[in-house]
């Protein structure tokens, strides 16, 4: 079934910050790598991947190299900023630090050969919800409808006029941004 | 900084105060001060509560100068909750007090023979010591307020509650904020409670009158704390993360790690984790007027702590710390932050280690006394204490203690001390830490410090199964030099990735004595710290089959990972091997 669509006219809407703390499904296509998707499926620039996206997990296992992890459908892919603590900087990519968690560190693998468009779930965590949230946005985001209608209280209608309470427990939402221009 | 105060408690009459000079002990200060009285002048086999130990307190290094992040104090004893020597430091106001008013250590000793309460007022005008029974079973909110009431709102405190008099294994000394709030606390081993067995309720500082301590380079020191400034706001750790969501933003991380332990570490996720984090802390305090973005004491630039206000907009703690939520939330399963920041009130006031308390508090729901995720139950366990139960007595002597009498199995602790908010079985270095550690399991005994730069025990391949053994030795030795100079320990992280900042830090240190200390001379202080602590936890009868994770550890794997430790004791028993 397609989901219902959502547009916003910003990201300004503290309910988005929360869902994409918690994750949302983003269509992508499945089998790239990390690096991959977040440049070219999600168009963040790569300058910013390096530098300011420091803690990946896909599927709960940190991730050392970005290009050589790859995403499949169903996977569930969460990003960080740089964070405190001695674990915190034991779970960033790559460094001396990351020998303290090599049991659940993931593996590097070799390219997939499948590029057809799957779902993933992407989580934002710290810094990255704001900074991450317009250009998620701008690509859509999918969410469940009871779940969107509990965060929201319900007091939203989708772009076709459905109230988001009064979707059923298979119904999904597209939400995305309006494109200026 | 050139005096230490020692006062014994204990000869018949009066207790009595001398002031001395340094001696043995000139050039130490913080963990380095705390360690090396302790080692020199406890025995060892004496009772933690006995006449024999003694309460050590000791500002940085740099504390009371103009250095940045300078305001760590450290509190040493052996611990009556571990039965090791122990340094607990706390942030806070106190060390840069302590430290204007001359004091390099303030060291408590003997024991008074009648049931009497002192409090220690030290001002510019000298030192007095006196009786106070009114203060008795105070808690430290209300005794804080009335000190102020008598002594003033300039003062800095750092006072036990109802827990210390008690001598509970969990009690804490706390110290007071920039808002003379008892929200700091040398928190780990149970040292309130030897404040409390020394009959000392509270110490009151005011060092209005008394300058910065000024160094002996003024213009080199200026220019290495600049350039240690501008390293610390151009991190995105300090400059950035720490700022907008205190420690609290590792609970989302640790939980997608699967490194979260959950319901007494029976899993390493927890499902309620969002509602927890440091994200939705950070939003509901802006939400009620308070604040996420709070300094613990002036000087520092983090400004990692916040303010935590109930409901009704009104203040009802500080922003609680990640280990904090830890504790008493996913630990316990729950999920209400109010609940958290209750509890994270209730340990301050009657003076509670949270990690401690948290995990004492998860061990009972694993022993049926109250459920899982049942946060009024929690919040009434906590309660106990406070009113000084037998089952409030019971959970307030640590983990170790309630597991015991409660029949558990999974009791999470090293050297009777409870680990912190990270599963050993996921990140399984820091299980390196916690069972090696002198002070029992500790997440900050070897910090993220960089040991890359300091080059201590060489460098480490991370591929190499024995780096984690290599790699925790050189983090501790790092950690005990940065605790020995009053420096927050979150100043880690910009000097982990920008060499030009720990270099601002070394310079800093030259400057203001005059020295030319190189990272090998910090290295050797850090070793020098460690041997002392490791040697009289030897003759306190602590032996390398104390140096292990609890059994559950090794034969329990814990999801997402369903992994298990992995680190064998032969390479344990290395760590010390330098």
């Amino acid at each position: 079934m397609e989901p219902f669509v959502l547009t916003l006219e910003s990201t300004d809407s503290p309910f988005i910050f929360s869902l994409l703390q918690e994750g949302v499904t983003v269509r992508v296509r499945a089998g790239c790598s990390v690096k991959d998707i977040l440049c070219n499926d999600l168009h963040i620039a790569p300058e910013y991947v390096e530098e300011r996206i420091k803690t990946v997990f896909l599927n709960n296992r940190p991730v050392d190299d970005y290009e050589k992890a790859i995403v499949r459908e169903g996977d569930r892919l969460a990003l960080s900023a740089a964070m405190p603590g001695l674990v915190g900087a034991t779970l960033r990519k790559g460094g001396v630090l990351s020998a303290f968690r090599s049991s659940i560190t993931h593996l590097s693998e070799e390219r997939c050969e499948s590029h057809a468009e799957g779902e993933v779930i992407i989580k934002l965590f710290n810094l990255l919800v704001r900074e991450m949230a317009e250009p998620l946005l701008m690509h859509g985001i999918i969410v469940e409808g009871e779940r969107l209608s509990k965060t929201t209280a319900g007091d939203l209608k989708t772009d076709s006029g459905q109230r988001l309470n009064s979707l059923g427990p298979d119904h999904r939402v597209l939400i995305r941004l309006k494109r200026n221009g | 900084m050139d005096k230490i105060l020692r006062i014994n408690m204990g000869p018949d009459g009066a207790p009595s105060v001398k002031e001395e000079g340094l001696g043995d002990y000139a050039g130490l200060g913080g963990r380095g001060m705390t360690s090396s009285v302790i080692g020199k002048e406890v025995p060892a086999d004496s009772h933690p509560l006995g006449a024999e130990n003694k309460l050590v307190i000791s500002p940085g290094l740099l504390s009371g100068t103009a250095a940045a992040m300078s305001g760590r104090i450290s509190v040493g004893c052996k611990s009556p909750l571990t039965g090791t020597i122990k340094e607990s430091n706390a942030g806070g106001q106190a060390a840069q007090v302590m430290a204007r008013l001359g004091y390099a250590a303030i060291i408590l000793e003997g024991k008074p023979k009648a049931d009497t309460l002192y409090k220690l007022i030290i001002n510019k005008d000298g030192v007095k010591l006196e009786e106070d029974n009114s203060l008795k079973l105070l808690n430290n909110y209300e005794l804080v307020d009335k000190l102020k009431e008598a002594y003033g709102e300039k003062i800095t405190c750092m006072t036990i509650g109802s827990a210390g008099e008690r001598k509970l294994g969990s009690a804490t000394i706390a110290v007071t904020d920039m808002e003379v709030r008892p929200t700091r606390h040398c928190g780990r081993g149970g040292t309130g409670a030897v404040m409390g067995a020394k009959g000392l309720k509270a110490i009151i500082f005011d060092d209005s009158g008394m300058k910065m301590r000024a160094p002996k380079d003024p213009e080199a020191f200026k220019a290495a704390n600049k350039r240690f400034v501008e390293g610390l706001r151009k991190h995105p750790v300090t400059g950035e993360g720490l700022p907008a969501y205190g420690t609290n933003v590792l609970t989302n991380v640790l939980s997608e790690a699967g490194g979260y332990p959950t319901n007494n570490f029976s899993k390493g996720t927890f499902e309620g984790a969002s509602k927890i984090s440091g994200e939705a802390q950070a939003e509901l305090e802006t939400q009620r007027g308070g604040s996420a973005t709070h300094g613990c004491h002036r000087g520092c630039i983090i400004r990692c702590s916040g303010t935590f206000n109930d409901k009704n907009g009104r203040f009802l703690t500080k922003q609680p710390e990640y280990e904090t939520v830890w504790a008493h939330g996913g630990n316990c399963g729950i999920d209400d932050l109010d609940a958290i920041a209750m509890m994270d009130r209730l340990d301050d006031d009657y003076g509670l280690d949270t990690i401690e308390m948290g995990a004492s508090v998860a061990v009972a729901m694993e022993a049926g006394i109250a459920k899982f995720g049942d946060a009024e139950a929690a919040i009434n366990l906590v309660k106990e204490v406070g009113k000084g139960t037998e089952l409030g007595r019971i959970l307030g002597s640590g983990a170790a203690v309630t597991g015991r009498v409660f029949g558990v199995e999974r009791i999470p602790v090293v050297k009777g001390q409870a680990m912190p908010a990270y599963d050993p079985r996921a990140v399984q270095g820091i299980g390196v830490t916690y069972a090696t550690s002198t002070m029992g399991a500790d997440h900050t005994a070897g910090y993220a410090v960089a040991t890359n730069i300091l080059k201590v025990g060489g460098d480490v391949d991370p591929l190499k199964p024995e780096g984690q053994v290599e790699l925790s030795r050189n983090l501790q030795i790092a950690t005990a030099a940065v605790d020995a100079t009053g420096m927050c320990l979150f100043i880690a992280f910009a000097i982990l990735d920008q060499p030009d900042t720990f270099q601002a830090l070394i310079d800093m240190l030259n400057a203001f004595y005059g020295l030319e200390m190189t990272a090998d001379d910090v290295s050797e202080l850090g070793k020098k710290i460690l041997k002392e602590e490791r040697e009289f936890n030897k003759r306190a009868g602590f032996t390398a089959e104390h140096d292990r994770l609890p059994r559950f550890f090794m034969t329990e794997p814990v999801a997402p990972h369903n992994v298990t430790f992995q680190v064998s004791d032969k390479e344990l028993d290395n760590l010390f091997n330098w």
